[in-house]
């Protein structure tokens, strides 16, 4: 049902299509005046954006859209608990970001004309997997934070530009100063990303594996976090009342 | 005296409106965290294709666009969000100067673009270590200015077609991000293709 | 605790506490029910009357588990609503009615099947219940329009279908007639009292006197967060069976010959409303007709329009119960 509203929502077109373009174009504009070694960055960049920002902000924001509807309080009170409802929406964000990869690498391809010639396909394919799971993680994890906080809206929605450096999405982390480097090792789709590049023949090193499994284990402590962000969220909200507030 | 009356107390309720369901934290993450992440990445972006000596370039841009954050998306709130909460027709319905009123709600926006441009040159020289001593201070304040009050603009011109259509936020967030495109913020206007 | 109860309250209480201010917050707490008792039984439809702010909805979300009591004790069939909330949700229906609370962009019938699911009905089930339901609250033929095209009278019905959706044995009705029009409202009333007859118990809370007076077993009347009258309608219409109503119009009638009159022997309360330059005034008091009698007197060099006598109805015993 989640996708069905996306379908007919003008704004999901604007989270897959519209906004990763720009941004891709944007990104290829830029890195294109570099060296051809950072075209990957320059290829996947935008798609990743695009991905990570459907499941980022659009499976957190499923929560604020239930409260602007009204329907957050119909949610709560039914016998299917919060957590599994979160789950089904953030999987229809995440596969309408999956889309994104569409626009952004024929852009690549059609007017600047590049292409990923040395990807390693089982290992891309598999990152591909992993990253997808680290961002499954996060929004399962930010998204009872939209259920506690009205605000958390805008503390997320503000970060979100942030979260395309820390996790390298454009470029790698080792250009970040050292302290925001210490910040993304916390972050599970970081490391994924890392391994996407390095996969997709990058010549930033490959602890290819290290890398994975690091994604797949930080992301796994993110579902211990919700899961009990998800309690605490059931509890507060029957404390306050507030789930009708707009 | 009753346009100004108007044009100021819409200015003020415009104001106290957006912010109505923000603690410290909230208002903080809106003026604070997304202008640092935008100069942060797209400087970052910017070094790592065209080296740290081009860091000016990028920081300085991403942080006069942050105007476009009041500008574009705070004017187009203004009258999307008279949509989304059903008052819209009772404000057309009304005898109120619509120019006024709009101008009013817009023009809060145009003050709080400044200080976000202000907040992003801080965080700018900061984190990057922007030299600013040998800038022309009075030139860039006028700058500054013609920037908020052109986004806001171009905020009112777009924001008029929520009386048309309802996705309206649709169109801020692409006219945000095509400003980054078009403006000479990321990339110089004459480096663009022809076309564009 | 009334173990064969299928709504029971004891010494229900709930405090909200939020904050004023933007830098310095100033913690504010705000009593809603100070120690609410009621039960309820099995098939029995039951009235909550109040003026707005009163609880009625807080009562309401802590029975259908979206809000924690402060203290006290809430069941639904003798389950907790705090300890056996997940069970609790599955046995009851709610409708909170208005505008909100529905799926604008999807369809009646697509609203209808994503809250079947959320309520775990079998598929074939809520097939069945679903077009069932659509044909008893006159939305079929609409059913795959977008419900942001509904009237208002439609989005209730909607809600009420959504609320009947997995069979309650409890619902929970805040409110449900506000906003539709009198045939629309008659014809929900019918139905209510159809699911009250067949077993189901309900709980509505309501402004519209006719409303509770009309299908009701039992009502309540809910007053700054204190139940303050408990009975059938008939019984609290006793409250004020001793007493007569007289109401009449004026102009510019001054405060204090308002006190003068509340001042007699025989006047409960005095009522005055202002309609553009005029008042109504409505007396509550023990000799009606004397009273009308003696007004021209009473009221000299005023110009006393409109009078009337009658006997009190249950919106007078409700007026009597929330403003003395």
């Amino acid at each position: 049902m989640s996708s069905k509203v996306r379908v007919i929502t003008p704004f999901t077109y604007l989270g897959w299509l519209v906004y990763p373009l720009i941004i891709a174009i944007l990104g290829l504009l830029i890195l294109s005046q570099g060296s051809a070694s950072k075209s990957a960055y320059a290829i996947l960049g935008g798609g990743l954006i695009g991905f990570w920002g459907l499941a980022y902000q659009e499976g957190g924001n499923e929560i604020q859209n239930e409260r602007w509807s009204g329907t957050l309080e119909q949610i709560m009170a039914c016998p299917t608990p919060l957590a599994v409802i979160v789950v089904g929406k953030i999987a229809s964000s995440l596969t309408f970001g999956l889309l994104s990869f569409i626009p952004t690498v024929l852009a690549a391809y059609l007017v600047w004309h590049m292409s990923l010639r040395n990807v390693d396909p089982i290992p891309f394919l598999v990152s591909f997997v992993v990253l997808t799971f680290s961002f499954f993680a996060v929004a399962i994890s930010l998204a009872p934070l939209y259920a506690m906080w009205r605000w958390s809206n805008a503390l997320i929605n503000g970060f979100e530009i942030g979260m395309f450096a820390l996790c390298g999405f454009m470029f790698p982390v080792a250009q970040l100063p050292h302290w925001l480097q210490a910040v993304s090792s916390v972050l599970a789709p970081a490391w994924a990303t890392r391994s996407l590049y390095a996969a997709s023949g990058q010549p930033y090193g490959h602890d290819y594996w290290l890398w994975c499994g690091l994604a797949i284990a930080i992301s796994c402590v993110y579902l211990l976090i919700s899961w009990a962000l998800f309690r605490l969220v059931d509890k507060r909200a029957r404390i306050t009342g507030q789930l009708a507030f707009v | 005296m009753r346009p100004v009356a108007i044009f100021i107390r819409s200015c003020w309720f415009q104001y106290i409106a957006m912010f109505n369901w923000a603690t410290p934290i909230g208002y903080l993450s809106y003026k604070f965290l997304f202008p640092v992440s935008q100069i942060l990445f797209f400087t970052e972006l910017g070094t790592f294709a065209t080296g740290r000596s081009n860091a000016l370039y990028f920081a300085l841009g991403n942080a006069l666009q942050l105007t476009a954050i009041n500008g574009v998306f705070g004017v187009i709130s203004t009258v999307g969000n008279e949509r989304q909460y059903g008052t819209l027709p009772i404000l057309l319905a009304s005898p109120a100067n619509r120019l006024v009123t709009f101008l009013g709600r817009a023009f809060i926006h145009v003050l709080d673009g400044m200080v976000a441009v202000a907040l992003g040159l801080v965080v700018a020289i900061v984190m990057f270590r922007i030299d600013v001593t040998h800038a022309n201070l009075a030139l860039f304040a006028i700058c500054v200015v013609t920037i908020s009050l052109s986004t806001a603009g171009l905020g009112l011109m777009f924001g008029s077609l929520s009386l048309i259509l309802r996705d309206v936020f649709v169109i801020a967030n692409t006219v945000y991000y095509l400003l980054l495109v078009f403006c000479g913020i990321n990339i110089a206007v004459s480096s663009l293709p022809a076309w564009a | 605790m009334n173990p064969s109860a299928a709504i029971d309250a004891i010494q229900l209480r709930k405090t909200y506490a939020t904050t004023r201010g933007f830098i310095k917050r100033e913690r504010v707490e705000q009593v809603a029910l100070r120690g609410v008792d009621l039960s309820i039984g099995r098939g029995e439809l039951f009235g909550l009357l109040g003026p707005n702010g009163a609880g009625k909805t807080t009562i309401v979300k802590i029975f259908t588990t979206l809000l924690l009591p402060s203290s006290g004790t809430a069941r639904i069939q003798g389950l907790d609503v705090v300890k056996d909330q997940w069970t609790v949700r599955k046995r009851i229906g709610f409708v909170f009615g208005g505008e909100r609370g529905l799926y604008m962009r999807l369809s009646g019938l697509d609203n209808l099947r994503y809250f079947a699911d959320l309520y775990q009905i079998p598929p074939e089930l809520s097939r069945r219940r679903i077009h069932g339901l659509l044909d008893q609250l006159g939305l079929k033929g609409r059913e795959n329009d977008k419900v942001e095209g509904y009237s208002r009278g439609m989005k209730q019905r909607l809600h009420l279908a959504r609320g009947l959706l997995n069979d309650p044995e409890v619902l929970f009705l805040d409110e449900p007639t506000i906003g539709i029009d009198p045939v629309g409202a008659r014809e929900l009333r019918v139905l209510v009292r159809g699911l009250a007859t067949s077993g189901t118990t309900v709980f509505l809370t309501t402004h519209y006197m006719l409303e509770a007076d009309e299908i009701c077993d039992r009502i309540a009347v809910i007053r700054k967060g204190e139940i303050v009258a408990e009975g059938t309608p008939r019984s609290i219409k006793t409250r004020v069976e001793d007493r007569g109503i007289v109401e009449f119009e004026c102009e510019g009638l001054e405060p204090d010959r308002i006190d003068s009159l509340r001042r007699l022997e025989a006047v409960a309360t005095v009522i005055v409303e202002e309609r553009d330059l005029s008042q109504v005034v409505t007396i509550h008091c023990s000799r009606p007709s004397e009273l009308a009698a003696s007004l021209g007197t009473l009221l000299q060099g005023r110009q006393v329009r409109k009078v009337s006598v009658r006997e009190p109805t249950l919106e007078d015993a409700y007026v009597l119960l929330v403003s003395s």
